[in-house]
């Protein structure tokens, strides 16, 4: 017998409450009679009914304590699960591979049980003669099997040792995709109406509806974790924040943070701090240092004063027995921007590039780190950086391990592909405002038509380049042109500064901003994930290699920008070759979703797949006969009492 | 407002009955109940042969023509009864339950007004403890009688009773001279057989009559009670009891009261006593009526 809502048991505190009332001594209340002489009398005819009296009153309690018992089972709605194994029906058992799943106690894992469990349903299910379907809810659910039957049976075992055996091709570091698995089973409910949907997960739910649901969580299971790790700029100095939690248990936790190339020290710096948690609440630990101006409530938010104004990586950890320990550490790698080292040459120098320069600077500082190197007249260099400015007089060769910036060229060499003619603009220096070429990244949010220039060099030829702004629609002379090419990236502006207002333009440090985000993509844009995300990915090459925490998990991304979806938890290496030939190496950090560090996660509703019978038609009900008792206890009770009284 | 029957309407519809006492009774001279011996009446009764001494005007000459014995004629005798009414006034009879106490005093003024309507001498014997008070003396003719009822009617209902102390230590009980009797609900520790043994004894004709109300009949309350009986001193008397009241209890109680009822029945019969068992839900002049006249001390 199975009850639909067990808490009706508490009804059997009606029972206490009876006992209790039976012992407290009633009050007897005065009645003034004119003479109590005949009741004393029928004092010795009454001894003669005593036994009658008091056998009327043993079943009389008994009797009480029946009704309340089976109000109490009303209450609980009995039945009797037949359901469970429905004769020639579909049995269909889900089972929950989330990284929550792995947490393992006396070297066994949650999933482990689950598989245990499964298997033995199956084969009880299959005894009624019921075909087996097993859906994996991982991050994609999906069908390990689908409608076998008992002649099926070696593909339903084959399906199983998978499972005990070698459950990491089955597992998933993140979230299940319980929904979707309630989906697929669809796939059965509509085809039957005899089908039982079971799921075996570590998950609690209140409301699981008609899908039942088998919880292999233990009480002896705990899990210590760092759910997040994140740093803030406050005051010039970096300010740490360890989010850290403990489920199942109240445990003082010893964290670890390790600054790698703190303050450029070269040596990393290492904290220790004890955070207490308690009732699955999340703590955090702050590190910072606390500026003058802060009031004494914003400095006791400090866990530790911590003066840092740079950094490589954080590695925060904590070392702990726990049943899970997949979330016991946690990298940050934003500390070390990739280096954009930019150079500028100017036969007139002018503060025109270095200010929008240094405005880039300070503005992208979250995504690369601009070197400036502002060249002396006379030394000119042509390797060795990112980015080349040349004002007025140009190389004798460009630089091809970098964007070559050409600005205002004298001349330029042949390997340019750039025949430059002579000199056009208007005869009295009025302003000339430019028309839009052809569109490209670096033009991006840049209205071409408000650049005006009063003289310009005329460009004879441009075999490879690409005009983006012109002089005109009826004299399509390029200003602005850019070669993109795997070898060659160039942008040439025949124009001086002096000859435009572009200097003074918004459009100029955007230009420049568009340039550094088209030929220098950041390779991510962010350095934390959970498992199971899709990364978007760039480089500045057309290549780039993915290292993950296991061999296996490696890939190498020839289309960029491209994706990657980050399966595991731990490490990500991406590496990519610059246009110097330089290896440029960058790591992301990829932890389990912090739904999946609360190993006794709980939620209200389970999604339940659509069934097209009621799947409870299959169960026989008991409340009826337990009212029938009950009111059978009444119609008892009432006689005896109407026996009793008058 | 007080419950009483004492009015014109009850007494007048009295004076259709008459009181039945036995005819052995001497009583006193000039009454109008007929007893066994030969009075001076003018209703013949009966002969007897002529003894030596017996007055010759009373010779019936008519027999002597034809037995040629000398016959006398007797006749009735009429005597005067003197009836005593003993009403119980300890608490049960009424100090909570005015109806009863009303019904008890109707009873005994109707038997009182029954014997001063036929000419009889009556009094009023209120038992109070152990002592018979006798607040009227001896009651002849309406007048007197009815200046006894408006005491009466605001009589006191407490204490208890002791009906054999109270009627054996009365002084000048009466001797074969009428009717006692005794108005309780004899519920009463007291030994009431003693009593009508004494009362037997001074050859007086005896009624029993009891007075219950409906609630002592047949008591209605249940559930667990503390009894709390109207004669006890207080709450810790042991007059007073704890019982909770069911089904059995009730049958118990029916079954003690026709046992005590059946008890003074029997012991009235076999003393040659009457006893009639009235209840104040009956109207009274059915209760006269029917239980007096059944018993027969009505007529």
């Amino acid at each position: 017998m199975s009850l639909l809502t067990p808490l009706g048991l508490l009804g059997l505190i009606g029972i206490i409450a009876l006992i209790i009332i039976y012992i407290i001594k009633p009050n007897y209340q005065n009645k003034f009679i004119p003479s109590t002489y005949i009741w004393k009398l029928s004092l010795k005819y009454r001894k003669k009914r005593i036994p009658l009296s008091k056998l009327r009153n043993i079943l009389l309690f008994i009797c009480q304590i029946l009704i309340i018992t089976a109000a109490t089972f009303i209450l609980a709605q009995p039945f009797i699960d037949n359901a469970l194994h429905p004769e020639n029906g579909d049995t269909v058992l889900i089972i929950d591979t989330s990284a929550s799943m792995h947490t393992q106690v006396n070297y066994k894992t949650r999933l482990s049980r689950a598989v245990t469990k499964a298997r033995t349903d199956a084969e009880e299910a299959l005894s009624h003669g019921n075909k087996i379907t097993i859906i994996i809810a991982d991050e994609e659910s999906h069908f390990l099997v689908k409608q076998a039957g008992e002649d099926q049976l070696e593909l339903i075992n084959d399906a199983f040792d998978v499972l005990e055996k070698a459950p990491e091709t089955l597992y998933t570091y993140g979230s299940p995709d319980i929904e979707g698995a309630m989906s697929l089973s669809e796939q059965i409910t509509e085809l039957t109406d005899n089908v039982t949907v079971t799921l075996y997960t570590d998950t609690t739910y209140i409301n699981s509806g008609e899908v039942k649901v088998h919880n292999v969580s233990e009480d002896k299971d705990w899990n210590a974790a760092i759910l997040d790790v994140r740093t803030s700029i406050v005051e010039n100095y970096y300010r740490i924040e360890i989010d850290v939690a403990c489920y199942g248990a109240d445990q003082m936790i010893e964290v670890a943070c390790e600054i790698f190339n703190a303050n450029d020290l070269g040596k990393p710096m290492e904290i220790y701090a004890d955070a207490y948690c308690s009732g699955d609440e999340v703590t955090t630990l702050v590190f910072g240092y606390p500026t003058e101006d802060m009031s004494e409530e914003e400095r006791d938010l400090f866990t530790e004063e911590v003066a840092l104004f740079s950094y490589d990586h954080i590695y925060a950890h904590i070392s702990v027995y726990d049943s899970l320990d997949y979330d016991n550490q946690f990298y940050l790698y934003d500390g070390k921007k990739p280096t954009i080292n930019v150079y500028y040459y100017s036969s007139l120098p002018n503060n025109y590039f270095t200010s929008a320069l240094l405005v880039l600077q300070d503005a992208m500082r979250d995504s690369f780190d601009i070197q400036i190197t502002e060249a002396v007249p006379g030394e000119m260099v042509v390797e060795g950086y990112d980015i080349y400015f040349y004002e007025h007089t140009m190389p004798q060769t460009l630089p091809t391990d970098g964007l070559v910036f050409c600005v205002n060229p004298s001349k330029l060499p042949n390997s340019a592909g750039i025949k430059l003619g002579g000199k056009a603009g208007s005869q009295n220096g009025e302003e000339i405002f430019l028309t839009a070429g052809e569109s490209h990244p670096i033009m991006k949010n840049i209205d071409a038509t408000k650049i005006s220039v009063t003289e310009f060099t005329v460009i004879n030829s441009y075999d490879e380049y690409v005009p983006l702004v012109t002089f005109s629609e009826d004299y399509p002379l390029p200003l602005l042109l850019v070669k993109d090419e795997i070898d060659a990236k160039v942008v040439i502006m025949p124009f001086s500064l002096h000859y435009s207002n572009l200097a003074v333009l918004p459009e100029f440090p955007l230009l420049l901003k568009n340039s550094i985000n088209h030929f220098f993509p950041e390779t991510v844009k962010e350095y934390v994930f959970e498992t199971n995300q899709t990364v978007d990915l760039n480089a500045r090459g057309d290549k780039l290699e993915v290292g993950g925490p296991s061999p296996e998990l490696g890939a190498m991304l020839e289309e960029l920008p491209g994706q990657y979806k980050v399966t595991k938890h731990g490490t990500y290496t991406l590496t990519q070759t610059t246009l110097s030939g330089d290896p440029m190496v960058e790591n992301i950090y990829v932890r389990i979703p912090a739904t999946e560090s609360n190993i006794f996660l709980e939620e209200s509703v389970l999604v339940n797949p659509y069934f097209y019978s009621d799947a409870d038609a299959n169960n026989i009900d008991l409340l009826f006969y337990f009212a029938l008792a009950a009111v059978a206890l009444l119609f008892i009770e009432w006689w005896l009492k109407s026996r009793e009284q008058i | 407002m007080k419950e009483s029957y004492l009015n014109d309407e009850f007494f007048s519809r009295l004076e259709t009955l008459s009181i039945e006492l036995r005819a052995d009774l001497a009583g006193f001279f000039g009454g109008k109940h007929l007893v066994k011996t030969y009075g001076q009446t003018v209703e013949f009764a009966d002969y007897r042969e002529y003894m030596l001494g017996d007055d010759i005007r009373r010779i019936d000459w008519n027999l002597y023509s034809r037995f040629e014995k000398f016959f006398i004629k007797l006749f009735t005798d009429e005597r005067q009864m003197h009836t005593q009414v003993y009403i119980d006034c300890s608490a049960s009879m009424g100090k909570d339950n005015p109806a009863k106490s009303a019904y008890a005093v109707g009873v005994a003024a109707a038997l009182g007004y029954l014997s001063v309507h036929n000419m009889d001498k009556v009094s009023y014997k209120l038992i109070k403890g152990g002592v018979a008070e006798d607040p009227f003396g001896t009651i002849v003719g309406k007048r007197a009688f009815f200046n006894a009822m408006s005491v009466l009617d605001n009589l006191e209902f407490e204490g208890d009773c002791d009906l054999k102390s109270a009627i054996i230590n009365t002084p000048n009980p009466g001797n074969n001279d009428g009717l006692t009797v005794i108005v309780s609900d004899f519920f009463t520790d007291s030994d009431w057989k003693a009593a009508i043994d004494y009362l037997c004894y001074k050859k007086r004709q005896v009624l029993l009559v009891q007075v219950l109300t409906p609630d002592e009949v047949d008591p209605l309350y249940s559930g667990r009670v503390n009894l709390i009986d109207s004669e006890s001193l207080d709450v810790e008397d042991a007059r007073n009891m704890k019982i909770k009241i069911d089904r059995a209890s009730q049958a118990a109680y029916a079954q003690a009261m026709l046992a005590h009822m059946d008890e003074i029945r029997k012991f009235c019969n076999s003393r040659g006593a009457s006893f009639a068992s009235i209840c104040t839900d009956e109207p009274i002049e059915r209760a006269l009526f029917k239980e007096l006249l059944k018993v027969g001390i009505m007529a």
